[in-house]
C-alpha cells in the first residue's frame, strides 16, 4: 500500500516536472537561443551544464587556435560542439546542420591550405546566418542552400541549441578566418582613395567640358580609377608673353587640345597642348605648352604657325610667372644685400 | 553591437554630421511607441548607426569652378585684356558665377552623377570606402555572440548611389569587393526612400537597379547560381513627391514577401515633400523600417493601426486647400505619357501649374517645415 502511493506519488511528480519543463520551453520565444545578443543576457545558472557549451563559452576556449589562427581546426571544433549539443534533437535538422557545418569546414580548410583564397575572397558566413523571422514565421538557417533548417518557437530545445549555438558559433569562426581577405580589400581600397586624393590636390583643374570629355575616355583610366590620362580641351588660363626687351605682356591662353600623363600615384602630372595667346592689345599668337605638374605651364607661341615671321614668345603660366617673378626677386633682393655689404666694407677700407 | 544602420543622404550640401537630426528623429519617434517609451534606451543605443557623406567628391570638383572664374574674370579686367565671345563663351561661359546656390549645390549633383563617370566612380569609390571600412570594424569588434547585422537606409540621390554600390559589391564586380559579396555575406535590410535609382536617360544609367543582386532572397535570383545580397528590400515613395513621378523604381517580376512596397503615403505636413525626415515622419514608413532592425514584435499591429490612424495626412487644415490643389497638380503632372507627341506641351503647362501650387503650398504651410528639412 504505501509503495503503491510512493510510486504514484513520484509518477505525479515526474509528470509535473516534465510538465513544467514542457511548458517552460513552450514559453520561451525562439530569440532566447537563437538571437545572440538575448541568449548572452541569459544568466548561466538558467542553462545548467549547457552554459559551457554557449558560442561565447566555446570561443573562449578557442584563443589558443585564435592566435595559431589554424582555422580548420576551430571548425572541428564548432562540430564536436554540434555533436556534444545534438543528443535528443530532431534528426532532420542534425542532417541538415550537419551538411550545413560541413560546407562551411571546406572554406575553413581552403582558407589554411589556399593563400589566394584566404587573402582575395576568405570564406562565406552565408550558411551559418541566422534570419529572424517576421510573426508567425519561422526563423531559418541556411537560407537559399538545398539544407536550410526552419525553427520556430515550438521547435524542442536539443533542436533550437544545436542549430542555433552551433551556426553562432561558427559564423563567428568564419568572421575571423575571414580578416585576412577583409584587410587585403580595404588596403586596395584605401590606396585607391589616395590615388584619388592626390588627384584631386595635385592634377590639373577639370572644366565642365573636360570633366564630360574626360568621363568618355575609357582608355584614360582604369574603373573606378582617377585618370593616367587627361584630355585638355578648350581650357583657358591666365598667363604671360616673356619676350625679348620691353615687350612682355600679359594675355590669356587658350588651350585648344591636349593630353596630360599623371604618375602611378597621381602626385604628379607632365603633358602637352596646343595654345593660342590673347595678348593685351596685340594679334593672337599660336604655339604649344608644356605642362609640368604644379610647377606650371610654359612653352613657345607665334604670330604663325610657322614660326616664319615675327617675333617668338615664351608663354608662361601665371603660377610659374609669379614664382620666377618671386624667384627674381628673391635674386634681386639678395644681389643688392651683397653689394650694400660690399660698399659698407669698401667704406670701412677708405677710411 | 551587432546591429548596424548605414544612413546616406540625397541631393544637396550634407556636411559630416548631417545625420545628427535624422538619430534625433529616430529616437523621438521610436520613443512614441508603449514599449520603447519606458525604457531609457534610445534608438542609437540599439542600433549602431554610420553615416556616409559623399557631397565633398562633389564640391571637389564644382567649387574650383568658381574661383577659376572669378580669377580669370580679375585677371582679364587687371591687364585689360578684352574676350572676344567664344573664348568668353569658353573662358568663363561654362563656369558659374556662385556655386552655393540651389541649382550647383542641388540639382547639379544627379546630373555630374548620370553625365560624367569620372565624378560617378569618385562618388561610389569613395562611400563603398566609407562602408566597407566601417563594416569591417563592426566585424572586427564584434565581441558578443550575435551576429553583425547591417541594415542601409537611404533617400534620393543616396538611392542611386547605394543601388549602384551595392550591386558592384554584392555582386564582387572586382577583387578586392569579394570578401564582403553576396557570395559571403549579405544585408539585413536596404530601405530607400524616394528611389529615383532609374531616374535620368536610359544611355546614361549603367546599373539597372532592377536587374541586379541588390534585391531579396525571396526574389529570383538575379543569375542562375548566385545568392542575392539582401534579406528584406523596403521601397517607399511618397504620392506627390514630385522627383518620384517618372521611371519609379519598380521590379520587373515578383520578388516575394521580402520586397515591401509601402503604399499610401500621401502626408503632406511641410511643402518639401521630398525631404528625408518628412518620410519618416509617416509611421506607415518608420514602422517596417523599426520592424525590420529590432524585431517584428517591436512594434505590434494594434499599436501600429493606431499610430496611422492618429497620423494625419495634412496638418493644420489651414493649408489643406493648398495641398490639395498641389496634389491635383503633381497627379496630372504624374499622368503625362512620354510617348504622345503632345508630352512636351502637357509637361510645360502642367509644369508651371505644379510649381505654381508648390508655392501657394509652401507659404500656406510654411510654419510646418521645422525641424524636418534634411535634404
Amino acid at each position: 500500500m504505501w509503495r503503491s502511493v510512493r510510486s504514484t506519488v513520484a509518477l505525479v511528480l515526474l509528470v509535473l516536472a516534465a510538465t513544467r519543463s514542457v511548458v517552460a520551453q513552450a514559453g520561451r520565444p525562439i530569440s532566447d537561443d537563437c538571437d545572440g545578443d538575448a541568449l548572452a543576457a541569459r544568466p548561466a545558472s538558467s542553462l545548467g551544464v549547457a552554459f559551457e557549451f554557449t558560442p561565447n563559452r566555446v570561443w573562449d576556449r578557442l584563443l589558443p587556435l585564435r592566435e595559431g589562427r589554424k582555422f580548420a581546426a576551430m571548425g572541428d571544433t564548432a562540430r564536436a560542439t554540434f555533436k556534444a549539443l545534438a543528443s535528443g534533437m530532431n534528426e532532420d535538422a542534425r542532417i541538415r546542420m550537419d551538411a550545413l557545418l560541413n560546407a562551411v569546414q571546406q572554406y575553413l580548410i581552403r582558407t589554411d591550405t589556399s593563400a589566394s583564397f584566404r587573402v582575395e575572397s576568405g570564406p562565406s558566413a552565408r550558411p551559418m546566418e541566422i534570419r529572424a523571422g517576421d510573426e508567425g514565421e519561422p526563423w531559418r538557417v541556411g537560407v537559399g542552400s538545398a539544407h536550410e533548417i526552419a525553427l520556430t518557437d515550438s521547435s524542442d530545445e536539443p533542436t533550437r541549441r544545436a542549430v542555433c549555438w552551433s551556426a553562432m558559433l561558427a559564423r563567428r569562426i568564419v568572421d575571423y578566418a575571414g580578416e585576412a581577405a577583409r584587410g587585403t580589400a580595404l588596403q586596395v581600397l584605401a590606396e585607391r582613395d589616395q590615388r584619388w586624393a592626390n588627384f584631386e590636390s595635385s592634377g590639373y583643374s577639370l572644366t565642365p567640358l573636360e570633366l564630360l570629355v574626360n568621363g568618355w575616355c575609357r582608355v584614360c583610366r582604369g574603373k573606378m580609377e582617377p585618370p593616367r590620362a587627361q584630355i585638355v580641351l578648350g581650357h583657358v588660363l591666365p598667363a604671360y608673353l616673356v619676350r625679348n626687351g620691353t615687350g612682355s605682356r600679359a594675355a590669356l591662353g587658350f588651350e585648344m587640345l591636349g593630353l596630360l600623363f599623371y604618375a602611378p600615384s597621381r602626385k604628379s602630372y607632365w603633358g602637352v597642348t596646343l595654345v593660342l595667346a590673347y595678348p593685351q592689345e596685340q594679334r593672337r599668337e599660336m604655339g604649344v605648352m608644356l605642362h609640368a605638374s604644379r610647377l606650371g605651364q610654359v612653352g613657345i607661341t607665334a604670330p604663325s604657325w610657322l614660326f616664319s615671321g615675327g617675333q617668338p614668345s615664351l608663354i608662361v603660366s601665371t603660377d610659374l610667372y609669379r614664382f620666377v617673378q618671386r624667384w627674381q626677386g628673391r635674386l634681386r633682393d639678395e644681389r643688392a644685400e651683397v653689394s650694400r655689404d660690399l660698399d659698407r666694407l669698401r667704406g670701412m677700407t677708405a677710411r | 553591437m551587432p546591429k548596424v544602420l548605414f544612413v546616406v543622404h540625397g541631393m544637396g550640401d550634407c556636411l559630416p554630421g548631417w545625420s545628427a537630426k535624422l538619430v534625433d528623429l529616430l529616437d523621438r519617434t521610436l520613443a512614441q511607441y508603449p514599449r520603447f517609451a519606458t525604457e531609457a534606451r534610445p534608438f542609437r543605443d540599439r542600433v549602431a548607426v554610420e553615416e556616409i557623406t559623399y557631397d565633398a567628391a562633389f564640391d571637389k570638383m564644382v567649387e574650383p569652378w568658381g574661383r577659376q572664374r572669378a580669377a580669370l574674370e580679375q585677371f582679364a579686367r587687371d591687364h585689360a585684356l578684352a574676350l572676344d565671345d567664344t573664348l568668353t563663351a569658353l573662358a568663363v561661359g561654362q563656369l558659374p558665377t556662385d556655386v552655393r546656390n540651389f541649382v550647383w549645390e542641388t540639382l547639379l549633383d544627379p546630373v555630374l552623377y548620370r553625365g560624367s563617370s569620372l565624378v560617378r566612380d569618385n562618388v561610389r569609390r569613395s562611400v563603398i570606402g566609407q562602408f566597407l571600412t566601417a563594416w569591417e570594424r563592426h566585424l572586427t569588434h564584434n565581441h558578443g555572440a550575435g551576429q553583425v547585422e547591417v541594415s542601409v537606409l537611404c533617400h534620393s540621390l543616396g538611392t542611386i548611389v547605394m543601388s549602384d554600390v551595392l550591386a558592384h559589391v554584392g555582386e564582387g564586380r572586382r577583387r578586392e569587393y569579394l570578401p564582403f559579396s553576396a557570395a559571403n555575406r549579405s544585408l539585413k535590410t536596404l530601405v530607400t526612400l524616394a528611389n529615383v535609382s532609374r531616374l535620368g536617360p536610359a544611355r546614361l544609367i549603367d546599373v539597372d537597379s532592377r536587374a541586379t543582386c541588390v534585391r531579396p532572397d525571396t526574389a529570383p535570383a538575379w543569375k542562375a547560381g548566385k545568392a542575392n545580397y539582401l534579406q528584406r528590400l523596403i521601397n517607399v515613395r511618397h504620392e506627390l513627391d514630385p522627383f518620384c513621378l517618372w521611371q519609379r523604381f519598380a521590379p520587373r517580376s515578383d520578388w516575394g514577401t521580402r520586397y515591401v512596397d509601402v503604399a499610401g503615403v500621401r502626408h503632406v505636413h511641410q511643402a518639401d515633400t521630398h525631404g528625408f525626415l518628412h518620410y519618416l515622419v509617416n509611421p506607415r514608413v518608420h514602422v517596417p523600417f523599426f520592424r525590420s532592425l529590432l524585431g517584428d514584435g517591436a512594434i505590434t499591429r494594434p499599436e501600429e493601426r493606431a499610430a496611422v490612424d492618429a497620423f494625419p495626412d495634412v496638418k493644420p487644415e489651414a493649408c489643406a486647400a493648398a495641398v490639395e490643389a498641389l496634389r491635383d497638380s503633381l497627379t496630372a503632372l504624374g499622368e503625362i505619357s512620354i510617348r504622345e507627341p503632345r508630352a512636351l506641351d502637357d509637361f510645360v503647362v502642367y509644369g508651371i501649374a505644379a510649381y505654381r501650387a508648390m508655392r501657394t503650398a509652401r507659404d500656406a504651410c510654411h510654419p510646418l517645415a521645422e525641424g524636418l528639412n534634411v535634404a
